[in-house]
């Protein structure tokens, strides 16, 4: 089973984080899994609606102490 | 161009500390690269300095595109600012402007090639984006005619230009970098506190103390998903001593790691935690000195968004014009440019705390020409509704909401002005698409917090909110199709049942259970 693609972008801030998710998710391979890793809660809830938007598939989305963890699978 | 004159707060002179075309540059650059590049490609230093400029990635229709947030203070803007604005928006912006409730303008759909020509553009014309979102010193939020309205305690209009200059060139005290969130301020001395200064990290309201101008406080408000009013700290602060407080406030906050959690960073969290007297003390000591007591909280006379025809001090007249659910269009207000240079007598125009612009200056025999031009133009000017409601940008425009809140209120607008006539009823309408509640819709009258459920968009709704008090949830999970009935059932209640005709809907929701008031809703006065 192949490793699932890490994104981290707790060090981005707006706009950055939607542009630089959006190029990171769009590079991957059909049926791909990334996590994203992302430092706030209104980043994490932009990621997520606009990834399902884009018809890919939240598989979910986590706290994990001071950041936030998107798991997504792409369309 | 003229874009500044005595009226307007016009930030020229040493415009370099509002922004700069080399911040431009690198932004620009910096956005390139990671739309290029990726993530990685980005120092994170270099993204740490673009922080909070007032720019924001839409995705429409699975395409990226910008939007730009433009502040101004005290929400004025000149004549030629205006026209710039809109023909900004008619160039770049597909002519659409939105009309914010910190008293800005957003422009939307701006491609990733024309983002620096417009935010340089936006500088050119002594405005900015920077400090527009992010965790940055927002735009300090005032009443719209605090010169001019013959009802003001006193003009609050030089401290916010002073206030928001002081952001600027403290920017390593107050900037991004600089504090753990967004600091919200509100400065005012209108009688019926518009500009909502107890939803504001600190809220300034101008009273008098021995005859003495000054200000109280109140501190600890924000909306949100743990939507808070501000407590009243009871200190009479004069006008030179608001900058050394709010520094005192900023720097309190900025000490204490607690509060760098960005779920725990906000003020509102640190007043809950000291309390207000535990908080006076330490912005005592930071000060060496003691506050002045000033204990009676000066409540709002009631709602006033200052629409319609009012008299100014001078003897000339300003005019609220308003904006449903703040939606402009570029043409508009070019054509609202025109009509302020040829009718006022150097007037301007001010972006209210309801979405809505005033007008002001216009010479008693103008007005009727002028009422009459702004029905031409195509503002809603004879609609009772328009200036009453406030509608978040929500979707398409925000990422974080899924539902079009500006089309439902609009759908509200039109519905009301067909069955609920006349200027009797008073009555706040405030719509948000998600928990972030830029729409404010805790204090408003009616409330509505929209969701998108399997492809439905829902509502919670809540009621009796105000200026100093949180509404109450009356209703979940209301369709976006039925929300205008609901709403026109509740007002139809309130106009037969009220106990007297000046009774407030405040006061009338008051009497009532919240099953009660969800039954009206449902089903208009037929219950009782």
């Amino acid at each position: 089973m192949e490793e699932n693609k890490l994104i981290d972008l707790r060090k981005l801030v707006c706009p950055f984080s939607l542009i630089a998710a959006r190029k990171e998710v769009n590079d991957l391979a059909r049926g791909d899994v990334a996590e994203i890793l992302v430092a706030d809660s209104s980043t994490c809830e932009s990621i997520s609606t606009w990834a399902e938007d884009e018809g890919n598939k939240v598989i979910e989305v986590k706290k994990e102490g001071d950041y936030f963890r998107i798991i997504l699978k792409k369309k | 161009m003229g874009f500044c004159h005595s009226m307007v707060l016009c930030m020229s002179q040493n415009k370099e500390i509002f922004g700069s075309e080399k911040e431009i540059d690198e932004l620009v650059s910096s956005v390139k690269t990671v739309l290029r590049e990726g993530a990685k490609a980005l120092p994170v230093e270099q993204a740490r300095k673009m922080k909070g400029y007032g720019v924001f990635t839409e995705i429409i229709e699975g395409k990226l595109t910008f939007g730009a947030r433009i502040r101004t203070v005290g929400g004025r803007v000149t004549p030629d600012q205006l026209r710039e604005i809109g023909q900004l928006s008619r160039r770049y912006g597909r002519n659409y402007v939105d009309i914010t409730n910190r008293q800005g303008f957003q422009i939307h759909f701006i491609g990733v090639d024309d983002l620096g020509e417009v935010l340089r553009e936006i500088l050119e014309i002594g405005l900015t984006t920077k400090g527009g979102c992010g965790d940055t010193p927002r735009a300090i939020t005032t009443c719209p005619v605090s010169d001019v309205d013959k009802e003001q305690l006193f003009d609050v209009t030089p401290l916010v230009e002073k206030v928001n200059r002081h952001y600027y060139e403290k920017w390593d005290v107050f900037g991004p970098s600089a504090i753990p969130r967004k600091f919200k301020v509100s400065i005012t001395a209108c009688p019926y506190l518009c500009s909502y200064p107890q939803i504001n990290c600190v809220g300034l309201i101008g009273v008098t103390n021995d005859g003495r101008e000054g200000f109280t406080v109140t501190i600890g408000g924000g909306l949100s998903s743990a939507p808070h009013i501000g407590k009243h700290m009871p200190v009479f602060i004069e006008e030179e001593d608001v900058i050394p407080f709010l520094e005192a406030v900023v720097e309190i906050w900025k000490s204490n790691p607690k509060y760098r959690p960005r779920h725990r960073a906000r003020i509102k969290f640190m007043v809950d935690d000291y309390g207000t007297e535990k908080l006076r003390r330490l912005i005592e000591a930071r000060l060496e000195r003691k506050l002045e007591d000033y204990q009676h909280f000066p409540e709002s006379r009631g709602f006033n968004n200052h629409m319609g025809v009012h008299g100014q001090r001078n003897g000339d007249y300003y005019i609220g014009v308003p904006v449903a659910a703040g939606k402009a269009t570029g043409e508009k207000l070019i054509s609202l440019a025109e009509l302020v240079e040829k009718y006022t007598d150097g007037g301007d125009v001010r972006v209210s705390p309801q979405q809505n612009l005033v007008i002001t200056n216009v010479p008693g025999e103008n007005l009727e020409r002028m009422e009459k031009k702004l029905v031409e133009t195509g503002f809603p000017y004879n609609s009772k509704w328009a200036g009453n409601i406030v509608s978040d940008i929500a979707s398409p425009f925000c990422s974080s909401s899924r539902v079009k809140t500006k089309h439902l209120a609009e759908k509200i607008i039109n519905y009301l002005d067909q069955v609920i006539r006349g200027n009797e009823i008073n009555v706040r309408i405030h719509l948000t698409g998600c928990p972030r509640d830029c729409g404010q819709h805790w204090i408003a009258d009616i409330g509505l917090q929209g969701k998108l459920s399997s492809g439905r968009e829902l509502y919670e709704v809540t009621i009796g909110g105000g200026s100093s008090r949180i509404g109450r949830i009356i209703g979940k999970d209301v369709p976006a199709e039925k929300v205008q009935y609901y709403i026109g059932n509740i007002l139809k209640a309130y106009l037969k049942l009220r106990s007297y005709p000046d009774e407030t809907f405040l006061e009338f929701c008051d009497k009532y259970s919240i099953n009660q008031l969800a039954e009206f809703m449902e089903t208009g006065f037929r219950v009782v």
